[in-house]
């Protein structure tokens, strides 16, 4: 399954960086569980995996990302 | 040993508190997180994010700019059962709430023969490194630190903020835990990825007064924490390249201070550098050389050193700041004038 920044992440139409991820790319990673922390101005926004699966990282940390882009993948396992 | 290695899930400090937090909160009814900018905004260090949603509004409060006003109300409360988790959003506020600090809180077990304890915990945010100013950016590890009756922790890295904030919620006394803010993994403090490490997620308690060594050595040995702990992990890399080989010890607590840790430390390597972001004079670094010169200046090999921050107000200018600061090069340069 795809990971895409949702367009309702954060409000203002500005870029984030991808601050950090919080499981190592090929982790199992399990459903509901915070794996990406993206910041815009001073707030860390977080997505949470939709699905459980091993995670497949996109983007590195410290990239600038817009929403709708396409930073992960979770393999359902 | 502190684990300072990636695994798997590696989650930053500020989260690692939330862990500890939300886990205080869900299995003792009598705690409650109290501060500037916690409910509805989640705290500056997004430390109690949801938790409104989860604990309600009399346990999860936002207090005005109140900072007297709420640390004696945290205070009163921990006198009457309850216990409290308070945040003072920058260090720097202190001044205006030290007096129901250093004599209500800190002296409350001795006025009453041990009838009335404190547990209160108050966390703070410390340090700079990221052009905040003079009012902003300052540590103050001495000043707690001198003040007796009151423990103050400095974690370096994730595992230790969750594993020390447990123990300091748990413990009867007032305990001041200290937040570097280059260390919580927000993106605007100008963070210190190092500090964000495996973090288990059950609960665990880091016991107060324990120091880490984080890196073995024979040599010298440096002495960080918070913030300068990963100076040292960084002038111990450099120095190995020139064949010297420095042991790190992170205190993690410094009150109680681990000085036998230290000690050992020093009893084997003979060289001693202690490097402290607060202010120089009648700090914490001194402290640290004091506990191996008091016991047993035999073990020296060199006059122990110290790299801190000078008797100045800290510059807001990035380029006068950082020139002041302690940091790894400084560290470096002082460790090669002690062979």
């Amino acid at each position: 399954m795809d990971i895409i920044i949702p367009v309702d992440l954060w409000e203002e139409d500005i870029e984030g960086t991808l601050l950090a991820w919080l499981y190592e790319d090929g982790a199992e990673v399990s459903e509901g569980e915070a794996i990406v922390e993206i910041m815009t101005e001073k707030v860390q926004n977080e997505i949470c995996a939709p699905i459980s699966g091993k995670l497949e990282c996109v983007i590195t940390e410290e990239t600038q990302v817009r929403k709708g882009e396409l930073i992960a993948r979770i393999k359902e396992s | 040993m502190t684990e300072v290695k990636k695994q798997v899930r590696k989650i930053p400090v500020n989260r690692a508190i939330r862990e500890a937090l939300e886990y205080e909160l869900l299995h003792d009814k009598k705690t409650f997180f109290m501060g500037e900018d916690i409910a509805l905004f989640g705290g500056v260090y997004q430390t109690a994010t949801g938790f409104p949603e989860k604990f309600g509004p009399d346990r999860i409060i936002d207090t005005p700019i109140s900072e007297a006003g709420f640390m004696a109300a945290a205070t009163g409360a921990a006198m009457s059962g309850m216990k409290p988790i308070v945040e003072l959003m920058f260090v720097d506020f202190l001044g205006v709430c030290l007096d129901p600090i250093y004599n209500a809180a800190a002296k409350g077990a001795y006025h009453s023969d041990g009838a009335q304890p404190v547990p209160m915990t108050i966390i703070t945010g410390i340090g700079g490194g990221y052009s905040d100013a003079s009012q902003h950016s300052q540590t103050l590890f001495a000043t707690f630190a001198h003040l007796p009756g009151i423990k103050v922790v400095v974690p370096s890295n994730a595992y230790d903020a969750k594993g020390l904030l447990h123990a300091a919620i748990r413990d009867p006394n007032p305990v001041v835990y200290m937040l570097h803010k280059r260390l919580t993994g927000m993106g605007w403090f100008d963070p210190i990825k190092d500090a964000a490490v495996h973090v288990p997620k059950e609960d665990y308690v880091i016991p107060m007064g324990e120091a880490a060594i984080v890196r073995e050595g024979r040599d010298i040995t440096l002495v960080g924490w918070g913030e300068t702990l990963w100076m040292a992990v960084r002038a111990a890399e450099s120095l190995e390249k020139d064949g010297i080989s420095a042991e790190v010890i992170d205190l993690r607590t410094i009150v109680p201070l681990d000085r036998e840790t230290v000690f050992n430390s020093v009893a084997k390597t003979g060289r001693l550098i202690a490097i402290d972001e607060d202010y120089r004079m009648c700090g914490v670094a001194g402290e640290v050389i004091a506990s191996v010169v008091e016991q047993d200046v035999s073990v020296l090999k060199a006059t122990p050193q110290r790299v801190t921050f000078p008797d100045i107000p800290i510059p807001y200018a990035r380029s006068l700041e950082s020139y002041v600061r302690p940091n790894m090069d400084k560290i470096v340069a002082a460790a090669k004038e002690m062979f």
